[in-house]
């Protein structure tokens, strides 16, 4: 059961690869889809996973990983939880800007069991980026995955001069003013 | 025909500026034809060498060991991680010079042609789009021009109107227009009075009062019984419908009294002159001929 460490073995070149983890499984599956049709000039490697950590087995078959996306469902509190147990079982050093949370379903307030704020507050605990969306129709799905592969190129260091730590500055300040 | 010879006109104009300005067209970048050996190799070479120190480095990193997020707290512990590696990269910044990618010349003109065509290109989409920018501006000041020109035709078209009111308003006096009013009263007066005269003395000659036959008979007595009752003249029968019809529109009926002599009546009802009431046939009236 080894966590998952961003540096520990050798990148592919002109290549990426993203993990992406949570527990409803055609979003996983609509998301991938929709990364791999998109238009890039890097090839790009998907691998899913319902939680962490990742099973020891076929460790040698695995990629890097250049950015980690958690799917949070706002609509069930079993995706909350599932994310919040892998988190511990991820290695510090990917919370440096290649880690991202994607919370869907807020549309839908009556549905929601998981309050957005709190999705918020663990993104900004983590100093990772909070993506909302919903996966209702084509053009959102495809909207979304373009956004992740523009951080993935970014996090896989195809973008010169920029590294995934100045992702960090896309964001609030973390902050509040009357915390002084 | 015209928009043949039109067009023919205008490929004769796009020519001409063509060859104007064909000798300052660049010429196309030819693209490398031959690459020599050694630039490849030394490309490689350089490849290799940095994938060995990633290699190093990688090796290095391994030997770190994995670090878990602490329980509490994990803000400012990923906040103090981040400001450390954010100052290591400052470092590498600053320690960082340019440098030429390599002293090769093949390589160089390879990368410099290529950075010639991106501009290349880039320029050629401005310069479109500049001109469909400039293309538009023109037609806008053209249409607003002519806008402009339509509102000043309509000021100037107004202001001579409002100018020649003015001239006759000011002309207006009130006592000429009373006396203009007066004269023509006058007039119309005197006209009618014509009318009737007219009227009269034609009623007189044609249809005078019917006269007993001058046969002095012994039904001279009956006759003037008859006559006792007093015929008056057509030209006063029509006066007595003229005035009913015109004092009172509403109620225009004259009932046939006796001293209407009745082929008169007869007569001035066949020709229209005068209708029957359509329920009461001793009424009449007078044909509205002023409606």
């Amino acid at each position: 059961m080894a966590t998952v460490r961003p540096y520990d073995k050798m990148p592919m070149l002109n290549a990426a690869a993203v993990l992406l983890i949570g527990t409803e499984e055609s979003h996983r599956e609509q998301l991938a889809d929709a990364m791999l049709k998109e238009p890039k000039t890097f090839e790009v490697k998907i691998h899913m996973a319902q939680s962490l950590p990742l099973p020891y087995e076929r460790e040698h078959l695995r990629p890097r990983f250049d950015m980690v996306v958690f799917l949070i469902n706002l609509h069930s509190q079993l995706s909350l939880t599932t994310v919040l147990s892998s988190l511990t079982h991820l290695d510090v050093n990917f919370f440096l800007g290649k880690v991202c949370f994607l919370a869907t379903g807020g549309g839908q307030m009556k549905h929601c069991v998981v309050d957005v704020a709190t999705v918020k507050q663990l993104a900004d605990a983590h100093l990772s980026m909070l993506l909302l969306s919903e996966f209702d129709s084509e053009e959102d799905v495809a909207h979304t995955a373009q956004r992740l592969l523009q951080m993935l190129r970014i996090c896989a260091g195809l973008v010169p001069g920029i590294s995934a730590l100045y992702l960090g500055s896309f964001m609030n300040s973390t902050l509040q003013t009357d915390q002084f | 025909m015209d928009k043949q010879d039109e067009l023919l006109k205008e490929s004769e104009m796009l020519a001409r500026y063509m060859s104007g300005y064909q000798h300052e067209l660049p010429p196309n970048i030819s693209k490398i034809s031959e690459t020599s050996e050694d630039a490849r190799e030394e490309l490689l070479q350089q490849c290799e060498d940095i994938w060995k120190q990633m290699e190093e480095c990688q090796s290095q990193l391994a030997l770190a060991g994995t670090e878990i997020l602490p329980e509490s707290d994990v803000q400012l512990y990923l906040l103090m991680m981040q400001i450390r590696a954010l100052s290591a990269e400052h470092e590498q910044w600053q320690k960082r010079t340019p440098e030429i990618i390599s002293s090769n010349q093949d390589v160089l003109l390879a990368a410099g042609k290529e950075e010639l065509e991106n501009v290349d290109r880039e320029m050629e989409m401005v310069l479109s789009s500049v001109q469909a920018k400039n293309k538009k501006l023109r037609k806008d000041l053209d249409k607003e021009q002519n806008w402009l020109d339509d509102q000043q035709q309509l000021i100037d078209a107004l202001t001579s109107r409002q100018e020649e009111l003015k001239n006759e308003l000011g002309a207006f006096s009130e006592k000429r227009a009373f006396g203009e009013l007066k004269a023509k009263l006058v007039k119309v007066n005197n006209y009618k009075e014509e009318l009737l005269t007219a009227l009269g003395d034609f009623l007189e000659d044609h249809f005078p009062l019917p006269e007993e036959s001058s046969n002095p008979s012994k039904k001279k007595k009956i006759q003037s019984g008859k006559n006792t009752v007093g015929l008056i003249t057509l030209h006063e029968i029509l006066e007595v419908l003229i005035n009913k019809i015109l004092t009172t529109p509403h109620d225009p009926y004259v009932t046939i009294e006796a001293h209407f002599w009745p082929p008169y009546i007869e007569m001035i009802l066949r020709y229209g002159i005068a209708q029957r009431h359509p329920e009461d046939p001793n009424r009449i009236r007078l044909e509205a001929f002023h409606r």
